[in-house]
């Protein structure tokens, strides 16, 4: 039972954690929260799912990471770069790309769900008492692989910095020669592939359907709140906290209230800390 | 008779110590400069008093009553008022609404301040009290205009003018004469006399020493968050300590006439 | 003078508009007007104080299952319509309480987060509101639709009045906006920003309870899902749309983000035409970044 839960906990903070750093890295890099990020990973999940027949598993995920490459040029284009210094108006507009997307994808495909099926959905490994299907498996270890290979690019690339020094202050950064622009299409573009990784590897484990990126977006939102506006390290902690609690929650509470779980925590998270539990800098001076 | 009085005011943040036992008074009427180098501490002495930071140690009176606890509006209602280093006007609001936003002191100071405040921009009792303000700092002229379209200079003056309007006790000047003309200059010289003639006190927080010397009965001279030397500016050009202070920068009283040309 | 008699024109052509058209298009309006007493608590709260609230559809619930619970177990349909908007004043209130500290991207996901927290309890707590089961036959029927054409064209028109009044004449309208602007400033004009942010979030709240109760009273039928975090952007994408601090805009906006993509059902497919919807708020927002209450503005200089 403790071993089902952790596996269950760890793969729904993976795929929470791959969303809510891809968001954590947008807002930081741009200021603005992209609302169409849930539908990136259903975009992915999509592509993934189509791609399998042809490319295999493997192939299907990269394929998924190539089609929302581009998607995030595109959203960078449309739905951010018109409305910096608006920000209001960028959120609302990811938010008419995300019911574009969304009803695109169910001209497609359809809006019925349907189940993801690969080879590693069939066997198990066995742990012990606990048995965790491999896909799972894959699950958890390639979530933790990207946001591993992503902390180190933030931390140590040269392009890690430049997403620092824009995310402290644009002006600045721009001053000092940074391609601002060139920055937050990069910040979109990893957001999206991130978020392809994150529908293709979590898809296989329960149904994809064309409105599944609504929950995801919700989580990753808790997970953000709990770890701190465009700080990286924090939203994964955050993500794992969500994955957790949801995790045990739907155990010993009930599925159906898993939501309500972690929106309640961040609801009440906000009113002891209305900075968030990692604040971000002030910038206010009087 | 003390507006404002406070003794051994202590501010730090985190590990630094922005204020160390600073004590000062000003009466009605009177005009006390607040000067000091850069980094000094002004503007957190001047938060301390409106409110917007707490202090950490020592004591605040304002007229008789002990105001170290009282959020700003609350110390703003009670005859407090300032401009800021940094205009903080509404752009696309017109002079007199901006002006109009400073009567909220006076509105919330009663029970049925809300009451008062759904009744017109236009009814007399606003727009005597806006108007008489507009005439006193010199913007009866652009009443109507929209703050964003007017010269930077004059939108120090609408400041002051919000801040006049609710008649306050205590007026804090932050830096007011930033970017005015000569012209200007010499406007705000005669409303900051005007206004002391009314009996409001002022403190006046400038790097502008020749305006200083003029128009402050006292100075009190601050450095690094330690009081340097309280009294007349007169004195305050001989006193050793103050000259230590601002040694090295480029305003050593007397030699300020030419930042304040500009 | 002119624009006094061009004003009543409009209002009595407005008026009249029923007997032009048919029974299809009039369900149109007056949804649309419903639905734009939600996008007007969005005006007051966003446009006019600054705060932003993607949780607005929550009151709406609120105000909306109180009249249908209530009424089906024998209020009185006008009091329990009362009962539903104070509820969700209520429930504004006790949002604001600690909204009211919350700034910026925090406050916008802190209210989604309660507006999902109170569909969640809508669609669990099935003993009282029959959940996804929906609740069925409201019993306030009787009432033609040219009457309530008529009564929500009153109600919108009251509520346009008195939001453009506190705006452009009432002192009340700058505080707020001093407090939208500049909250330090504010705060150094004896404004206490906390207790106005407060009453903006529970009047607010109000207007969205009230939204919700014609709702339930008009449709007499309603599911959990019409009030999820989806509904809460639509009003929020109808305010921009309109022009966030334009009432009058999001009047329009609601209006046609109503109407278009429900005359568009004639394509057939449910997807096309929230492809429509979702290009449309695009197109206003790349070309109208200021929506519809912009070019009102504009036309007006």
């Amino acid at each position: 039972m403790f071993g089902q839960i952790l596996v269950n906990g760890l793969v729904l903070s993976g795929g929470y954690a791959l969303v809510a750093v891809g968001l954590t890295l947008t807002f930081g890099v741009m200021r603005m929260v992209n609302f169409a990020e849930g539908q990136s990973v259903m975009i992915g999940a999509f592509v993934a799912y189509t791609a399998v027949p042809y490319v295999g598993y493997v192939g299907a995920i990269a394929a998924a990471m190539a089609v929302n490459a581009v998607l995030g040029i595109i959203l960078e284009r449309t739905a951010f770069r018109p409305f910096r210094g608006v920000e209001l108006n960028g959120l609302i507009a990811s938010m008419g790309m995300s019911i574009v997307l969304v009803n695109l994808a169910e001209l497609v495909w359809g809006t019925t769900p349907r189940p993801f099926e690969t080879i590693y959905n069939e066997t198990s490994i066995n742990f012990g008492t606990v048995g965790v299907s491999v896909q799972r498996l894959i699950c958890v270890v390639a979530s933790a692989a990207i946001l591993l290979g992503l902390w180190w690019l933030v931390q140590y690339t040269s392009l890690g910095r430049k997403f620092r020094a824009v995310s402290e202050d644009h002006e600045t950064a721009s001053a000092m020669g940074i391609d601002v622009n060139q920055v937050s299409r990069l910040a979109l573009v990893i957001g999206s592939m991130m978020a392809a990784a994150a529908g293709a590897l979590a898809g296989p484990v329960n149904m994809i359907a064309p409105d599944m990126g609504r929950t995801e977006m919700l989580n990753a939102f808790a997970a953000i709140i709990l770890g701190g506006f465009g700080n990286v390290n924090g939203t994964i902690l955050g993500a794992l906290l969500i994955g957790m609690i949801q995790s045990i929650g739907a155990v010993y509470i009930s599925n159906a209230y898993s939501t309500s779980i972690s929106f309640g925590l961040l609801v009440l998270t906000l009113v002891f800390f209305p900075r968030g539990l990692v604040p971000e800098r002030v910038d206010e001076n009087v | 008779m003390s507006v404002l009085e406070l003794s051994g005011v202590s501010k730090r943040f985190g590990g630094l110590q922005a204020l160390s036992e600073i004590s000062l008074s000003v009466s009605s009427g009177e005009v006390l400069g607040l000067i000091g180098p850069n980094g000094a501490g002004k503007s957190t002495l001047v938060s301390c008093i409106t409110g917007v930071l707490r202090i950490d140690g020592g004591a605040i009176r304002f007229g008789d009553r002990d105001i170290h606890a009282l959020p700003p509006h609350q110390r703003a209602r009670r005859g407090i008022a300032r401009t800021f280093q940094k205009v903080r006007l509404a752009d696309q609001l017109t002079v007199y609404e901006n002006v109009a936003a400073g009567l909220a002191s006076q509105w919330f100071g009663r029970a049925n301040g809300w009451m008062i405040a759904f009744r017109p921009l236009s009814a007399p009792a606003v727009a005597q009290a806006v108007n008489r303000t507009l005439e006193q700092v010199g913007l009866g002229d652009v009443s109507g205009a929209i703050v964003r379209s007017l010269p930077f200079g004059r939108r120090h003056f609408v400041e002051i003018a919000r801040a006049l309007v609710s008649e306050p006790g205590l007026l804090l000047l932050d830096e007011p004469a930033t970017g005015l003309t000569e012209r200007e200059r010499e406007r705000l010289a005669a409303l900051v006399k005007s206004i002391a003639a009314e009996g409001c006190a002022q403190i006046l927080v400038e790097h502008d020493l020749e305006l200083v010397g003029r128009l402050c009965h006292r100075v009190i001279v601050i450095n690094q968050g330690h009081h340097v030397f309280t009294g007349t500016p007169a004195a305050a050009q001989t006193e050793p300590e103050v000259v230590r202070a601002y040694l090295g920068m480029n305003q050593l009283i007397g030699g300020g006439a030419d930042d304040a040309r500009r | 003078m002119s624009r006094r008699i061009l004003l009543i024109a409009a209002v009595a052509a407005l008026a009249a508009l029923p007997l032009t058209f048919g029974a299809f298009w009039i369900n149109m309006v007056i949804t649309a007007l419903i639905f734009s007493l939600a996008v007007f608590s969005i005006n007051l709260l966003t446009g006019l104080t600054g705060l932003l609230s993607f949780g607005q559809a929550g009151f709406v619930g609120i105000g909306a299952y109180t009249l249908g619970v209530m009424a089906k177990q024998g209020t009185p349909p006008l009091l329990a319509g009362l009962y539903g908007v104070l509820l969700a004043m209520l429930c504004g209130f006790l949002l604001g309480l600690p909204a009211a500290r919350l700034k910026g991207h925090y406050l916008a996901i802190g209210t989604l987060g309660f507006g999902i927290l109170i569909y969640q309890l809508l669609t669990n707590s099935v003993d009282i509101t029959r959940g996804p089961m929906g609740l069925i036959g409201i019993p306030t029927g009787g009432i033609d639709k040219q009457t309530w054409y008529l009564v929500m064209l009153c109600v919108c028109l009251a509520v346009l009045a008195a939001l453009a009044y506190i705006d452009r004449y009432s002192s009340l309208g700058v505080i707020l906006k001093m407090v939208r602007h500049d909250e330090i400033a504010a705060q150094a004009s004896g404004i206490n920003i906390f207790a106005v942010k407060l009453i903006a979030f529970t009047v607010s709240a109000g207007f969205a309870g009230l939204s919700g109760v014609l709702f339930a009273a008009y449709v007499r039928f309603l599911t959990p899902d019409l009030f999820n975090e989806q509904e809460s952007f639509r009003y929020m994408m109808m305010a921009v749309v309109g022009g966030i601090g334009s009432p009058l805009g999001g009047f329009a906006a609601s209006l046609i983000l109503t109407m278009i993509p429900e005359g568009l059902r004639a394509l057939g497919e449910d997807n096309y035409r929230l492809l429509v919807y979702g290009t449309m708020v695009l197109f206003v927002l790349w070309f109208l970044p200021s929506g519809i209450g912009g070019l009102i503005e504009r036309q007006r200089r």
